[in-house]
């Protein structure tokens, strides 16, 4: 039995030594909605190890997980060597940079930094309060903005076509709400109108906030830094931008279970034409539909640029540039740094990023002209990239102020519509409690 | 209230009906949500969503993928169910190894310490493993086994052992203390009475008690999940969890591989049931 | 390792004593068959224990966590888990007992079924439930419609219905083992004390006051406080239900513990929220302790 013991503690060593030996590359990463997109990502992996003749560790996790993944080990001193999730560029990196936590990149992004679009490099340019200088403190790899997608055939089916919808703000929203989802209702088929999401475990309504905020032209922090939100013309803008967001969740246009959406269920609930309206960052929606549905993607699926301002011009879009993250703690910097040559590489991405179908849209000049974008025949390649040329666009309001950050971390924006629709908050209170709580976070 | 020793004398009616009232109410309220998951299972992928009673076009077609492991979400699946496996073997074979040498020592040698072993061991009993799983992580981080399948096997084997500790020393008891007497006569070291006495007499407790180790273990989402952290290391139920938080997760295919994942407990149990009733469940509330 | 080998020779205990040794023959032996155990025990029960203690003595943790408004919502809602899931829970399983005491095959039948939700793995059947009882798509709702054109209840995404239906799981999943606990003790009751009530005249309900219950409350009390322990533990029930949503109001101590720790990387901040609870897990282990020492 002693022997047994002995053999027991031995082997838990070995198995313990075993998992110590780590690769010479952890790269934590966000799965696609595709595997397709997954597999591309690998791809680049493979070629690494091949090129550099070492080895990597390839994660992928779901949406949330990533986040709440990183976050921890971060925490508990062992992060990744590579990490990209959705929520680090709203979240995270201004914070981190700011508290010295990251790797400096501008060894990699500087040879390169001809290729990027001015506003990609900005957003990762970030401040280290540790030396008091910017430096690149994350690599920008592709960006992406909230499209507005419905179902056109059954928009037919309730009587309509797409001449009838309105153009502006409020009342193509209506539209849905109050002739189209009721017009289904009668003929007894059981369907929402719009997917408005509420949940504090989702970013998209974060996203989505932030064009309601432009098109009624609440600009809540100011390109010097200085929070607006409290200031009486903003405040107005702001309590009219939240009830027009929150009016289908009350006026039950919106699923009940909407205020409990994580990041998949919108997808979900809409591609299962439980919904008729849905607002999306990325094209994940229709691409998932392109192999298995190609009838839908095609024909049935539509997506289409955001409804006119309230003073009746384009609402400008809002565009988060996706960043890929290394640590200080990482345990293989110089590494990390290779694998990133390599991926930002435009013949290495390019290719990479027309293989997911045109999910993502690049940040880089040069590949965003190639044809496979500017003169796409593809329904939703085509809208893309018509919203990312067209329409003018309005930086989130962290580029102005890093500690806005923490606004998308507490999640305050849900946090002020859940008081609306859960608690049966007035609006301006629930403003209210909004400024003065984002007041607290900015004064920090 | 009816009791035990209710008259043989044929019931009346109403009792009857009342009976097959409570059972029918116990049956559905018992099986309605398997059934549900059946019913999911049996239905084509994309008709997951349109919430009909029972399967409208019922297909196979499911669980062909999952076995096959045709979809991208399950392109793991058989080496996630091995790690299951592996996970809740090891985890009942250490449980074993631990908590049969204690109740050993404690209920056959007796020692002075004795008493407090088993005091320590039925508080560790009481902790809800939940409250712990904070500090767990940190400590797995120290020990280097993040991402380790071994910290998950540990933790099972953490968590099981106090209550295979408890339920084994009290079936202990119950074996005459002339065994061990006659061995020692003999000139038995304490080693061999465990090996050749002890551990064969209480065949019937330690399938009880590896049972329920291999159950909780099988069972383990939570540790599982902020333990493990990648898929080709993940169990089961980390694999299932990640269904709620992807896009465009196919469900059917989830509930399909959630009716699979239950097939090997659920027959387990009902097979070793004669044990279970006799030590799992009545041995862990004594008072 | 300790090796008995010095004192293998010794045949006697009491002759070890005797000579002023300070462990006998039995209890060197004892200590190398407690190790394994005790390996384990240190490691990841007692360590985890003193580091638990180590972050919460984190006092900059304790405003994070007071001023949070969610704070006081989710004590609420521990405070309801508590009271409806274990006090519900253990009535229905004393009531449950009276049916499955009886003799029988089809109540044995139906105690073979009655337990799958307890054997079941809780991941795949609490999400059958989440998708069944989903307001939007569920199963339940669907019926609902079909049946009266109108929107069934969100049972999830309204934070009371969402205790509801959390409490409700709770009971499906743990209602099982508690009955066929009391049921266990139930059987053990000698029967002639039933042959002497009803020679005494008693009805089928003063057997139950006067020799069921007096002979398993003990029983059934342990039981109750056991499974309060545990219930302040029972992450799944509403982790994988409502995840605690919508607006994070359907959390209890153990999710928002976790929750501030693994989503939030404040473990200082999840170990002080856990530990509200000690107020209430203490005294009851301590009580417990002396409950089942004494048994034995």
């Amino acid at each position: 039995m002693r022997r047994l013991g002995l053999m027991l503690s031995t082997a838990i060593l070995l198995v313990g030594t075993t998992g110590a030996l780590a690769a010479d590359l952890t790269i934590w990463w966000t799965k696609g909605t595709t595997e397709i997109e997954d597999n591309a990502f690998k791809d680049i992996v493979s070629r690494w190890e091949k090129e550099t003749g070492k080895t990597a560790e390839l994660s992928f996790y779901a949406t949330a997980d990533t986040e709440a993944k990183v976050v921890t080990a971060l925490k508990a001193g062992s992060p990744p060597d590579i990490t990209f999730d959705f929520s680090f560029d709203l979240a995270y990196s201004p914070t981190w940079a700011y508290e010295d936590q990251l790797a400096d990149l501008s060894s990699v992004i500087e040879p390169i930094k001809g290729e990027f679009q001015e506003g990609a490099l900005d957003s990762v340019y970030l401040l280290n309060g540790a030396t008091g200088k910017r430096g690149y403190y994350a690599a920008p790899w592709v960006q992406m903005t909230p499209h507005v997608h419905y179902w056109k055939d059954m928009l037919e089916t309730a009587g309509f076509s797409e001449a009838d919808l309105p153009k502006d703000w409020q009342p193509f929203w209506d539209f849905w709400c109050d002739t189209v989802a009721p017009a289904l209702r009668q003929k007894g088929e059981r369907v929402y109108g719009i997917g408005q999401g509420s949940s504090t475990t989702s970013n998209d309504p974060y996203l989505v906030m932030h064009i309601y905020l432009n098109a009624f032209g609440a600009q809540v922090v100011a390109p010097d830094g200085t929070l607006q939100i409290a200031q009486p013309e903003t405040r107005a803008k702001v309590i009219a931008a939240l009830n027009s967001y929150v009016k289908p969740i009350k006026g039950k246009c919106a699923p009940p279970d909407a205020v409990n959406w994580g990041g998949a269920d919108d997808n979900t609930s809409f591609l299962n034409r439980k919904n008729l309206v849905a607002m999306n960052p990325t094209l994940s929606i229709p691409l998932s539909q392109k192999v298995e549905n190609p009838d839908a993607y095609n024909n049935a699926l539509r997506t289409v640029p955001w409804p006119n301002g309230v003073d009746g011009s384009p609402t400008p879009t809002i565009i988060s540039v996706k960043q890929i993250l290394s640590f200080k703690a990482s345990p293989n910097p110089e590494n990390a740094k290779s694998f990133l040559a390599l991926l930002l590489k435009p013949e290495t991405i390019g290719p990479m990023l027309q293989a997911n179908g045109g999910r993502w849209v690049p940040v880089m000049p040069k590949l965003l002209a190639d044809p496979f974008y500017s003169q796409s025949t593809d329904p939703h390649v085509s809208a893309m990239y018509k919203q990312f040329t067209d329409s003018a666009t309005l930086p989130l309001p962290h580029t102005y102020n890093r500690l806005y950050a923490k606004v998308m971390q507490e999640q305050l924006w849900q946090k002020a519509m859940g008081r609306i629709v859960i608690d049966g908050w007035e609006t301006d209170k629930a403003v209210d409690e909004l400024a003065e709580r984002m007041a607290a976070l900015l004064t920090e | 209230m009816i009791d035990t020793s209710a008259d043989t004398a044929p019931w009346r009616l109403r009792d009857r009906l009342f009976m097959v009232g409570i059972s029918i109410v116990l049956i559905v309220w018992s099986l309605l949500p398997i059934y549900h998951m059946v019913v999911l299972s049996l239905t084509p992928p994309r008709e997951g969503f349109a919430g009909h009673l029972w399967p409208v076009n019922p297909t196979l077609e499911n669980y062909v993928t999952v076995l096959t492991q045709g979809d991208y979400y399950l392109s793991k699946f058989w080496q996630q169910f091995g790690n299951s496996v592996f996970c809740a073997v090891a985890a009942s074979a250490i449980v074993l190894v631990c908590s049969l040498m204690a109740s050993f020592a404690i209920s056959r040698l007796r020692p002075r310490f004795g008493p407090l072993v088993s005091y320590v061991a039925l508080i560790a009993y009481f902790v809800p493993a939940t409250f712990l799983a904070i500090p767990f992580y940190q400590v797995m981080n120290t020990y280097g086994l993040l991402g380790n399948q071994l910290s998950l096997i540990l933790c099972v084997v953490a968590f099981a052992t106090p209550y295979a500790i408890w339920v084994l020393q009290q079936n202990a008891h119950t074996l005459p203390d002339e065994l061990d007497e006659a061995a020692k006569l003999d000139g038995a070291t304490p080693l061999q009475m465990f090996v050749l006495i002890y551990v064969p007499l209480m065949m019937p407790t330690i399938v009880a008690v590896g049972a329920f180790a291999l159950m909780l273990s099988w069972n383990e989402y939570l540790y599982a999940f902020l333990l493990l952290s990648d898929e080709a290391h993940f169990t089961i139920p980390v694999m299932l969890g990640q269904f709620m938080a992807d896009d465009a997760a196919p469900w059917p295919l989830l509930m399909t591989s959630g009716v699979i994942y239950m097939l090997p407990p659920v027959a387990f149990y009902y097979l070793a049931r004669q044990f279970q009733t006799s030590g799992m469940m009545s041995g862990s509330v004594k008072g | 390792m300790t090796t008995p080998a010095t004192n293998r020779i010794v045949t006697s205990p009491a002759a070890v004593r005797r000579r002023g040794s300070l462990l006998s023959f039995e209890e060197s032996w004892s200590l190398f068959f407690i190790l394994p155990f005790a390996l384990t025990f240190i490691l990841f029960i007692a360590y985890p224990i003193a580091y638990a203690l180590y972050l919460g003595s984190d006092l900059s943790a304790y405003p994070r966590v007071l001023t949070d408004p969610i704070y006081l919502q989710t004590l609420v809602n521990t405070f309801v888990f508590i009271v409806f899931g274990v006090g519900v829970k253990m009535l229905l399983a004393l009531a449950l007992s009276s049916f499955f005491v009886l003799p029988g095959r089809g109540v044995r039948l139906i105690s073979a079924l009655f337990l799958i939700p307890w054997v079941a793995p809780h991941i795949p059947t609490i999400l059958s439930i989440r998708w069944m009882l989903n307001s939007d798509w569920g199963m339940i709702n669907n019926l609902i419609f079909q049946l009266f054109r109108v929107d069934g209840p969100a049972w999830l995404t309204q934070p009371s219905y969402g205790m509801f239906s959390i409490i409700t799981v709770h009971i499906w999943k743990y209602l099982p083992f508690w009955t066929m606990i009391i049921v266990a003790a139930r059987l053990g009751i000698p029967k002639d004390l039933y042959e002497a009530a009803k020679i005494d005249g008693a009805s089928p309900s003063q057997q139950f006051r006067y020799v069921t219950f007096p002979a398993i409350a003990g029983v059934f009390l342990t039981s109750t406080m056991l499974s309060a322990i545990w219930s302040l533990g029972d992450f799944n029930s509403i982790y994988l239900l409502t995840g605690g949503g919508p607006m994070e109001r359907t959390n209890t101590l153990a999710t928002m513990g976790i929750r501030y720790a693994f989503r939030k990387a404040d473990f200082e901040a999840g170990v002080v929220t856990m530990m509200s609870a000690l107020p209430v897990l203490v005294p009851l282990i301590v009580i417990l302790l002396r409950r089942m020492r004494e048994q034995r």
